[in-house]
Formats: C-alpha cells, structure tokens, sequence
C-alpha cells in the first residue's frame, strides 16, 4: 500500500476515503479526550470492530450477490444464536462443542430459507429477510421463555474477552475472517461467480454460472456468518438478551455500504467492510467518550449513515 | 368480462385471506362481533390500517417506508409528552400532524431530491427517530386526556368509534386516490423514466408521496396515542415490517405502480386478525410472533405467487388497463 502511495496519485490507494476518515477519528478522539489513543482503548474498539467485521461478512456476501439483495436477519439470527449457546451450553465448557455445531447448522439454515424465499418464490431479499427475521424474533422469545439465559462458561467467555499474546481474540478472529473472506471473495470460483451474478444476473446465467447454486450459497453464508457472530457477541457481552442483536441489521449495513461496497451488487471487497466496520466503531467510541446517552447514540448513528449514503451511493435518476 | 376484472384485481387476493381469516376468526371466536369485542380489535388495529396507507404511498412511487415503526411511536411519544406539558388536546393534535409532515417532508428530501436509496434512506431515518423516541421517553408511561381515550374506546350505536374514525380516514383515502397527484404518483412508480419523459416533475412528486406518507404516520401515532391511552416507545416498532406485509399482500407491488389503498386496508386487516386468531385459539402471547410470522411469510408467498398467476392469466386485460392508466397520465 506505502508502495503505491508513492507511486501513484493520492486517489489511487486502495480505500483511501476510508483510511483518511479514520485518521481524522483518531485526531479527534484524541482532542476529545487523551486516552482515546491509549492501547487499551484501541484494543476496545479493534474488537468491537472485528466484531462487527464477522457480522457484516454475510451482509457483505449478500449485498454483492445484487438484485437488491439485503439481510436483514442477521440481528434477529445472532440474537437467537446468543440466547441458545446460552441456555444450552450453561456455564460449562463441556457442551459448548455440540451447541456451536447447533447454532452454526440453525444459522445456516435460516439463511438457506431466505435464500430459497429469494430465489424460488422470487420474493424481495428485503421483505424475506425482514418476514424471516420477525419469525426468528418470535422464535428467540419462545425459546428465552423456555431457557433463561445464563452466564457464558470460560471458554466462551474467553473467546469474548481473553486475548493471544496479548491481542484480544476478537481482533484475532477478525483478521483470520478477513483474510478468509478475501481469499474466498478473490481466488475462488465461488467468489467470481458471486461478483458475476452480482453485475448482471442474465449475462450470468447465460455464461453458465450457476446462480441458483450462488445465490442459496450466499444467503446460506450470511446465517452461518451472522450466527458465528452471534457467538462472539454472546461472549464479548458476557449475558444474552432479547434485543442483544438488533442494531447489527443496521449496523451491518452501515458497515458495508461505508466500506464501498454497492449496494447494487457486484462491486466491493471484505477489506472495505472492515474499515467501514472500524469507522462505525471509532464514531461509537467517541459518542461514547462524549457521554452521549443510546438514544442519541442511535440518532447519531442513524445521522451518519444518512451523510455516507450521501457520499457514496445516489441513485442515477 | 365483469369477473375477470374481479379476480384479476391486485387486491383480489388479499380480498379472498382477509375473508378466510374473517371466516376462521369467527369460527373460533363467534364473541367477535360483539360490541365489546369490536371495540377491542378495531382499537388495537386502528393505528395500523391508517399506517399501511402511509405505506401505500411510498411504495407506489417506487419507494419504501421503512420509518414507519420509529415515525409512528416517535408521534406517540411526543404526544404523550406534550399532553403532560399541559397543552389542549387541540394544539397537540395540530402540532403531531406537523411533526408527521416534516419527518415526511425529511424523508421526501432524502429520496426525491438528495436521490438516496430509499430503502436505505428511510432504514438510517428509522434509527434518528427511534433515537429521539427514546430521548423523550425510554420506558411505556404517561397517559392522554381520559375524555379522548374514552371516546376511542367507546362505541356508537353499537359501532366502535375507532371504526367511525377509519371509516373518516378512508373518505380521506378516497380524495387521494381521485385526485390527479395519485395518477402522477403511479405514472412515476411504474416508469419513472417515461413519467419524466412525459413531463412529470418525478423528484417533486415523490418527496410530496412522502409527505403524504408522513400526514397518515401523524394520524397513525395520534390513534395509537388515544387507543392506547399512553405513551410507549416500542409498541408500534412492529409496523414497519407489518405495514408492509399488508401492503404487499393487499396487492401493492414493491416495484410501484401498481396496487390501491384499499386492497392494503384488506392486507393489513388480514395481517391483524392472524394475531387476534392466535389469542383466539388460546396460543400464549410468546408464541403469538412466531405463528404471526410464519403466517405472514406463508401469507406473502401464496398471495404474490397467485398474483403472478392471476396477471398472467389475465395479461391482455392488464396490458389494455395499463395503456389506459399512461393516455390519462401523459
């Protein structure tokens, strides 16, 4: 990238409007307040972000896969996945690898529905997903009702918020997610079919790309991802909730569309949604720093993404 | 000729579930013609028939309203607060249905002139209104002038009030849908392109759709407000999907253009008496979200994929109705 800067005009790096933002957050929070930039700080907001990274993962997949395809299941997903890993897991560690394989293959599943309501019942990804994720609400409260969340046992706790030679393993996770995503996205048949299908469904299908196949896959992927996330949600928060997940559909959005990906499919990366994803948190730390309530917070948040839709994606016509 | 006009309807199939739902909720509840009864579901579904008209008009210009929870409860809250600041029922009354206007008129400016994603537009609205819902009021609460609610909750020669009041707010429905605005309005949701080729102002009528959309949000969340007697920042979140699942189902397309009002009042009506059946039949209130939505999902499959066939059965008369519907927009 340094490479590049050099070379090239300042506009030719990669990502450069994401990159300058978040330098202009860091001088910010620094003005704001000195400890912004302190490493346990740093630390705080790399995880928030690598957590909110693996939850846009899905979204990013689906937003790509175009034909104004969105989830918004995936708050609804990692609020279901949180609540089950805590009823059936408990406080130990012993049932944690069979629960995980659970709600891993119910995530999945629950996006294979959306992704057969897209693609067979021809339904709009938006009214899917926002009718799927009202059902998986309805089934989260079902199951609360059952199984009164607990406490998560170590291993998962640890996940949350242990750290790797000294990185939190959310930031580990996060970058083991991005360079994952990024192989899948560049140099797999999977991803350039994606990006195909994305562009131009017709030409697609005519070029004999399986679309179906990509299509089911990606909303597939995006319960399985939002599911993943759901986990580590549950153990950065240490507690499960009914409303746990619910600004995750929005933020993961946010995240996606602020990393450049189009909301017309097709194009963007996994990297740009990471940055988005540090963007999103940067301003969430600050308002915090702040001493901004949630509600303003949610204001706030719902501003800024009013100003980068404003940047980055008006329509044509 | 007469029939097929019937049943090639965009709001033929919602026309069919609402009844089959009407049917079956009767059957397991034959109470729900009573008084009583009537009061009580026509109060707890007032607020969203008149919001799927708000809806209505968003998506037949090719947009999407999905403020429509946050618009709702933020109205609700604001008017709850304004009551216990001491204003006449009145002024508040005058001063909500502003404060619909403008997030409306917001809403309208983001889509019709900053050319914002509408879906999009409206989601990241949705948020600045939940946030200042919540700014104003963070837990149910409050209470509205007992006169007012007394009188939502009453009935009139048998006749629910809140079914009087609906029956205002369609005769509202009715002036919009003759007016010329609704014929630009479609013109520019099924073809914007042409609309503008044919002259229309498409970015000014769109950001007037939406201000209209914002008036029947004002008259939502003021309906919530007296039904409800209290001010609650979550109740009417549900809305915004519910809203548009009654449209969908009543026959108003996501693509625009197409689909009236009324057909979204049948939608939305089908969409309340499914939760109304789920109490009905002794289902616990936790389950009651699971069963709504998978109805609901079920619901939207069978309807658009019967709409599909319907049009296809019928093209010729569509494709005529539609030359029709363009010589009087042009």
């Amino acid at each position: 990238m340094t490479a590049l800067a050099r070379t090239h005009p300042l506009r030719r790096i990669p990502h450069a409007g994401s990159l300058g933002m978040i330098l202009l957050l860091l001088v910010a929070g620094r003005l704001v307040n000195p400890s912004f930039l302190s490493p346990m700080n740093l630390w705080a907001v790399l995880s928030v972000s690598a957590l909110l990274a693996v939850a846009s993962a899905g979204q990013t997949l689906v937003i790509l896969s175009g034909n104004q395809g969105i989830d918004l299941s995936v708050g609804a997903i990692m609020t279901l996945t949180a609540l089950m890993v805590s009823g059936m897991a408990g406080s130990s560690d012993e049932a944690v690898p069979l629960t995980l394989a659970v709600v891993l293959a119910l995530g999945a599943l629950i996006g294979l529905a959306n992704g057969i309501g897209v693609r067979f019942l021809a339904l709009y990804p938006l009214v899917v997903t926002l009718g799927v994720s009202f059902v998986i609400e309805g089934l989260a409260l079902v199951y609360a009702q059952s199984q009164p969340p607990q406490m998560p046992g170590p291993l998962i706790e640890s996940i949350g918020i242990g750290r790797f030679f000294g990185i939190p393993w959310l930031v580990v996770i996060g970058a083991v997610m991005t360079v994952l995503m990024t192989l899948l996205l560049r140099f797999t048949r999977y991803g350039r079919q994606l990006y195909l299908v994305g562009s131009n469904i017709r030409a697609a299908q005519m070029a004999g790309v399986p679309v179906t196949r990509v299509v089911l896959t990606t909303y597939a992927a995006s319960g399985l991802l939002a599911a993943v996330a759901g986990v580590l949600l549950y153990g950065y928060v240490a507690s499960a909730n009914l409303s746990i997940g619910a600004p995750y559909t929005m933020m993961t959005i946010a995240a996606t569309v602020i990393g450049g990906t189009a909301l017309s499919g097709g194009s963007g990366s996994f990297i740009g949604t990471v940055l988005g994803a540090v963007i999103f948190s940067l301003i969430s730390n600050l308002l915090i720093m702040l001493g901004l309530g949630p509600a303003l917070r949610y204001a706030i948040s719902g501003l800024v993404l009013i100003a980068v839709l404003f940047a980055t994606s008006r329509d044509a016509a | 000729m007469m029939l097929r006009q019937v049943w090639s309807h965009p709001s033929f199939p919602a026309g069919v579930l609402a009844v089959l739902a009407l049917v079956f909720a009767l059957s397991v509840n034959p109470g729900l013609l009573s008084t009583g009864s009537m009061i009580g579901w026509s109060t707890s579904q007032l607020g969203l028939w008149t919001a799927v008209l708000g809806q209505t008009l968003a998506l037949m210009g090719r947009g999407i309203d999905l403020s429509v929870g946050a618009g709702v409860s933020l109205v609700n809250v604001a008017a709850i607060a304004l009551f216990e600041a001491g204003w006449p029922t009145a002024g508040v009354i005058v001063a909500m249905l502003i404060l619909g206007l403008l997030i409306g008129a917001a809403n309208g400016a983001l889509i019709g002139w900053l050319r914002l994603n509408p879906l999009l537009a409206t989601f990241a609205t949705s948020f600045v209104l939940l946030g200042l819902t919540l700014q104003i009021r963070s837990a149910p609460g409050g209470s509205a002038p007992m006169a007012a609610v007394m009188f939502m909750n009453g009935a009139t020669w048998g006749i629910p009030n809140a079914m009087l009041v609906f029956v205002l707010v369609l005769l509202l429905w009715g002036l919009v849908a003759r007016s010329a605005f609704w014929l630009r309005l479609r013109a520019t949701g099924a073809d914007p392109v042409r609309a503008w080729n044919s002259g229309l102002p498409t970015a000014r009528i769109k950001v007037m759709s939406y201000v209209m959309a914002g008036f029947f949000t004002a008259l939502s969340g003021l309906f919530v407000t007296f039904c409800v007697g209290a001010g609650d920042p979550l109740f009417a979140q549900p809305y915004t999907l519910l809203t548009i699942a009654g449209a969908v189902i009543g026959g108003v397309s996501l693509g625009g253009g197409t689909g009236s009002g009324y057909g979204a009042v049948l939608g939305a009506v089908f969409v309340g008496l499914t939760s109304d059946i789920a109490l009905g039949i002794g289902v616990s209130p936790f389950w009651q979200q699971l069963i709504v939505g998978c109805v609901l999902l079920t619901g939207l499959a069978v309807v658009v994929r019967a709409g599909r066939w319907l049009k296809a059965k019928s093209d010729s008369t569509v494709t005529r109705s539609a030359f029709e519907t363009k010589g009087k927009a042009a």
